[in-house]
């Protein structure tokens, strides 16, 4: 009677051993597993556990103490360094301004990538098949040069844009007749700084994360937007309903990117406000534990503060996972439906209602 | 001269031997873009030092 069952399950497992409830038996150790596990476990478990595991190990350990950089002794200080770093005003402020480019940065770059995106691959002509406005290969192109701009230099660039006297910023507007602006400093002004910090960032960021949107919304099957479409919804609503969830994913691991670069920010900022802007007003902690460590030679300190960006880092990406998870999306889901089920519930729903 | 200030002297290179320049820039902007009058400088100056005079895990340069 065995023998009738298909072999294909019993192929696939291993029979015996598991059955008895021991342990499945170990395969013999040949020469080419062994190498095999080498090189392609061992090696990289290594460089990550040297490189990485162990320099945060170090790290948090450092946190702990008074340590001068090129002190050869230094004392344990337990948490006073963190005691410390939530007195300092300075530090607050940092914080507070790294919270605000993490909550608008992604928010507004994402925004305007779906845009460019979608007007890429769906803003075209509502008769015919699905596609995207004239030239849309070209403004693609287009959208992607500032990424290719290294950072340094976009922040270079904008810093002589915005030059209160001899900037093109300021010329252009007086040049339109707004006079008021004629030696406006954008970066020297309290209220403006910020924004203009993360006009910036976006600028230079948008591109990449549109070219990724495409890439993402080209993986949808184009049946979808035709149904979409033969139930009328219109392109915003087809955006909404359709695209975002379909592309959920993609926005996910993108948001997370760019709150991490925007968590950081110190080439722009360093490029741009290398001294923490009018009041601070756009010091990121980056930045101030770069001046921490290197000008005032307290690097203990310095570490703690590397410490704090880096939770503050996995908190924003656990409140990202979380928000994706809240608003119905996540890993498990996407596994146990096929792709694009839910954006086909959507457009089903968008078209009743 | 030293002698009749007695204790009431300073180290002038105590900005650069306790790294506050960078910190001490910011108030001067504010002053000099008229956010800030000249009470205000000095308090937030003063303000720079004591923090770093509290610190104790900076080593003070002895003052002689």
């Amino acid at each position: 009677m065995k023998d009738t069952i298909p072999t294909a399950e019993t192929a696939s497992r291993r029979p015996e051993p598991a059955a008895r409830g021991g342990r499945p038996r170990r395969r013999k150790l040949t020469f080419d597993r062994v190498t095999f596990f080498l090189a392609f476990l061992g090696v990289p478990l290594a460089i990550f556990v040297i490189f990485v595991l162990i320099p945060f190990g170090q790290a948090i350990f450092w946190a702990m103490t008074d340590w001068r950089g090129f002190s050869p002794d230094y004392n344990f200080v337990g948490f006073d360094n963190f005691t410390k770093m939530f007195q300092d005003d300075i530090f607050l402020k940092a914080l507070r301004n790294v919270a605000l480019l993490a909550v608008f940065v992604p928010l507004v770059t994402l925004t305007l990538a779906l845009g460019v995106a979608v007007a890429i691959t769906l803003g075209g002509p509502s008769k015919g098949p699905v596609r995207g406005i004239r030239g849309a290969s070209f403004y693609r192109i287009i959208s992607f040069f500032p990424y290719v701009v290294p950072a340094i230099i976009v922040g270079l660039i904008w810093a002589q844009m915005y030059d209160p006297n001899a900037g093109l910023l300021n010329g252009v507007l007086t040049g339109l007749g707004l006079d008021q602006f004629d030696t406006f400093a954008w970066l020297g002004e309290k209220t403006t700084a910020m924004p203009a910090l993360m006009f910036v960032i976006v600028w230079g960021l948008v591109g990449f994360y549109a070219v990724l949107f495409i890439a993402a919304i080209k993986g949808v099957p184009a049946e979808l937007y035709e149904a979409a479409r033969i139930d009328g919804a219109g392109r915003l609503r087809t955006t909404v309903s359709v695209t975002l969830p379909a592309i959920r994913d993609s926005v996910q691991t993108a948001y997370i990117y760019l709150g991490i670069a925007a968590l950081d920010a110190f080439v722009y900022v360093q490029a741009m406000v290398p001294n923490g802007g009018p009041d601070n007003s756009t010091l990121t902690i980056s930045q101030r534990l770069f001046n921490v460590a290197f000008a005032k030679q307290q690097f203990g300190y310095a570490t703690a503060m590397g410490v704090v960006l880096a939770v503050v880092t996995l908190v924003f990406a656990a409140l990202v996972f979380l928000v994706n998870r809240l608003t119905g999306g996540g890993e498990g889901e996407s596994k146990r439906k096929a792709p694009g089920s839910r954006a086909r519930r959507a457009a089903a729903k968008g078209g009743a209602g | 001269m030293l002698e009749a200030a007695g204790t009431n002297i300073f180290n002038y290179m105590f900005v650069e031997t306790y790294g506050m320049n960078t910190d001490q820039l910011v108030p001067w902007n504010s002053f000099l873009a008229g956010d800030l009058d000249g009470k205000g400088l000095t308090s937030a100056l003063q303000k720079i030092s004591d923090k770093v005079r509290e610190d104790d895990s900076v080593d003070k340069v002895k003052v002689s």
